[in-house]
């Protein structure tokens, strides 16, 4: 029986190309429920945005798929495998890496040795101690793309702790790019930033679709209609919808619990 | 990674120790060329323990152990008539990197005070250890009868003069600063920043933070090792002492005193933490009331330490 769904259930990953899917996600803090049977699939290579009100249980989502919580029951499927046993480090070396929502660098490095930690972290064999990593021509190049790809190409030298808030959220994400993930994910890339620095960090990432797949918690509504290709829709722990932005901003469940306080 | 006048600091006072000898018996004060090598010692047991708490920002609270575990490998072979430099050395340094693993790996599973609290208590079992070994002198300590020697066949190498011991630990110690100055530019040295730095970003990046600190644990282990191995040599004694919790406890503000995550920091700290209490020694016998204080206001006005003073101020 269970063999049976399970073969159906690649097929259906197959065709439809999902890099990943959550079933039946339930997390429990003491007695509030944070998220109930929650179901998602992510296809490859496009962009899918989290939405819900606050207290939704969009950040415990992307807790759990990343590892850094665990599940009270149901299962995650990463490239045809469950990874349900992984713990968080291992998911990121298999390519599930994330932004904070509050952004997390290292302060006290350059912004270059951001990067560079980054790409170590990738790369692994990390035990050297007879070689500078400064004179590894190939690391620094490599991670002075990254910066430049996020528009920090002249911060390198800036200790992190002195960039600006924008820059740092800029920099957050020229690290999880040198990892080269499968799976990017993003806790509202979009917090606190300047009119400007948001309307670049759009074309940033809309500029990141064709290569990378996109799963983000964003609350800024204009910027998830016009990123995503689908969106799930997160209340009190349940996923109320699913589907392409204009079916959701349809949905008369979603205007209710959501969108309808500004309607 | 330290400024010029750092540099130039740390450089001088290389000479000056590497001038005490013949310095020292010229002003009529021989027994500076002892208080300097326990210095270098000392730096050397802090130099370990920098590598931990100044780059991978973990706070052990028992390092004397180490120190304690190398001066007694060698004391105890000594003491049963092995002499032979490349039998004791390797068999120290290796003890103590095999106690450092096995502690490190039970104390890095906790944090913050617990981590502090567990190192002191693996730490005070060996010092219970030492003064439970009434075949090698309990509390009194046990005589180490001569120096590693390093002949072979017929070929005599031994560091039985008092000039000797002094230059090989000044040469260790330079080769000690060196190595380690390597370590801490490499992919390694990254590593251990990174995880004092932000290390939930190093683990959500894919890193195990884990082995990395264990092995950086483990190694500041073994530089406590080959320090207490010279130790034993110097002294020509080993005694529980050198392993008591006050020890790990000096060894501890020696760090932050000269600067915790700077090179040259653990030579600082130590140089100006046993010279200040040999001169306030001798003016009174009261001298910590002197000393405390002053340790204190170093800690609480010179952020960064000693070394943190010739750091340019653009540095976080």
């Amino acid at each position: 029986m269970q063999r049976v769904a399970l073969g159906v259930y690649l097929e259906a990953v197959t065709v439809a190309k999902l890099l990943l899917s959550v079933q039946g996600l339930t997390k429990k803090f003491g007695g509030v429920k944070a998220l109930s049977a929650v179901g998602m699939d992510v296809k490859q290579g496009s962009i899918h945005a989290v939405i819900g009100p606050n207290g939704a249980g969009k950040t415990t989502l992307i807790n759990l798929i990343t590892g850094r919580q665990r599940a009270d029951s149901g299962r995650i499927w990463y490239c045809g495998g469950t990874i349900d046993n992984l713990s968080s480090e291992a998911r990121a070396r298999h390519g599930i890496v994330r932004t904070f929502q509050i952004t997390s660098i290292f302060p006290s490095f350059s912004a270059l040795d951001n990067a560079v930690l980054a790409i170590q972290a990738r790369e692994g064999r990390n035990f050297g101690c007879w070689s500078p990593v400064r004179d590894d021509k190939g690391i620094q190049v490599s991670a002075r793309e990254y910066l430049v790809q996020v528009g920090l190409g002249d911060h390198e030298d800036t200790h992190a702790a002195h960039l600006s808030h924008g820059q740092r959220r800029l920099l957050e994400l020229a690290m999880v790019l040198a990892t080269q993930p499968r799976l990017l994910i993003l806790d509202e890339p979009m917090a606190g930033l300047s009119i400007a620095e948001s309307k670049s960090m759009v074309e940033l990432l809309g500029a990141l679709k064709c290569e990378n797949t996109l799963l983000m918690i964003e609350h800024d509504m204009d910027v998830v209609f016009s990123l995503a290709d689908y969106v799930t829709v997160l209340d009190r722990g349940v996923a109320i919808a699913c589907g392409v932005p204009e079916k959701i901003r349809s949905d008369i469940a979603v205007q209710k619990a959501y969108l309808g306080e500004v309607d | 990674m330290d400024t010029a006048v750092g540099k130039v600091v740390s450089i001088s006072l290389l000479v000056i120790f590497a001038v005490m000898p013949v310095l020292a018996p010229l002003v009529g004060e021989p027994y500076y060329v002892d208080v300097f090598a326990r210095i270098m010692l000392w730096a050397m047991a802090a130099l370990g323990l920098n590598l931990i708490l100044g780059f991978g920002g973990m706070v052990s609270f028992g390092h004397a152990a180490y120190v304690g575990v190398g001066a007694y490998t060698v004391g105890i072979l000594s003491h049963h008539g092995v002499s032979s430099g490349f039998l004791q050395w390797p068999l120290a340094i290796g003890l103590s990197g095999i106690f450092a693993a096995i502690f490190g790996a039970i104390s890095l599973r906790t944090r913050g005070i617990y981590f502090i609290m567990i190192t002191l208590a693996f730490s005070q079992m060996l010092y219970f250890l030492a003064v439970s070994l009434e075949q090698y002198g309990s509390n009194d300590g046990l005589l180490v009868p001569e120096r590693s020697d390093f002949s072979i066949g017929t070929l005599h190498a031994g560091i039985d003069d008092d000039h000797a011991i002094y230059y090989v630990i000044l040469c260790i110690l330079v080769l000690c600063l060196y190595a380690k100055s390597r370590l801490i530019a490499g992919r390694f040295g990254m590593i251990l920043k990174g995880i004092k730095s932000n290390e939930t970003r190093l683990q959500a990046l894919g890193v195990s933070t884990y082995r990395y600190r264990l092995a950086a644990f483990t190694l500041s282990g073994m530089i406590c090792g080959l320090s207490g191995v010279l130790f034993a040599n110097f002294e020509g004694f080993v005694s529980p002492d050198l392993m008591h919790w006050t020890r790990s406890g000096e060894v501890l503000i020696m760090v932050i005193l000269g600067g915790a995550g700077m090179l040259f920091g653990p030579l600082f700290g130590a140089t100006v933490f046993l010279l200040l209490s040999e001169v306030l020694a001798r003016f009174t016998d009261y001298w910590n009331i002197i000393f405390g204080p002053i340790l204190i206001l170093v800690v609480l006005y010179a952020k960064g330490g000693i070394g943190g003073l010739f750091r340019g101020r653009n540095r976080g």
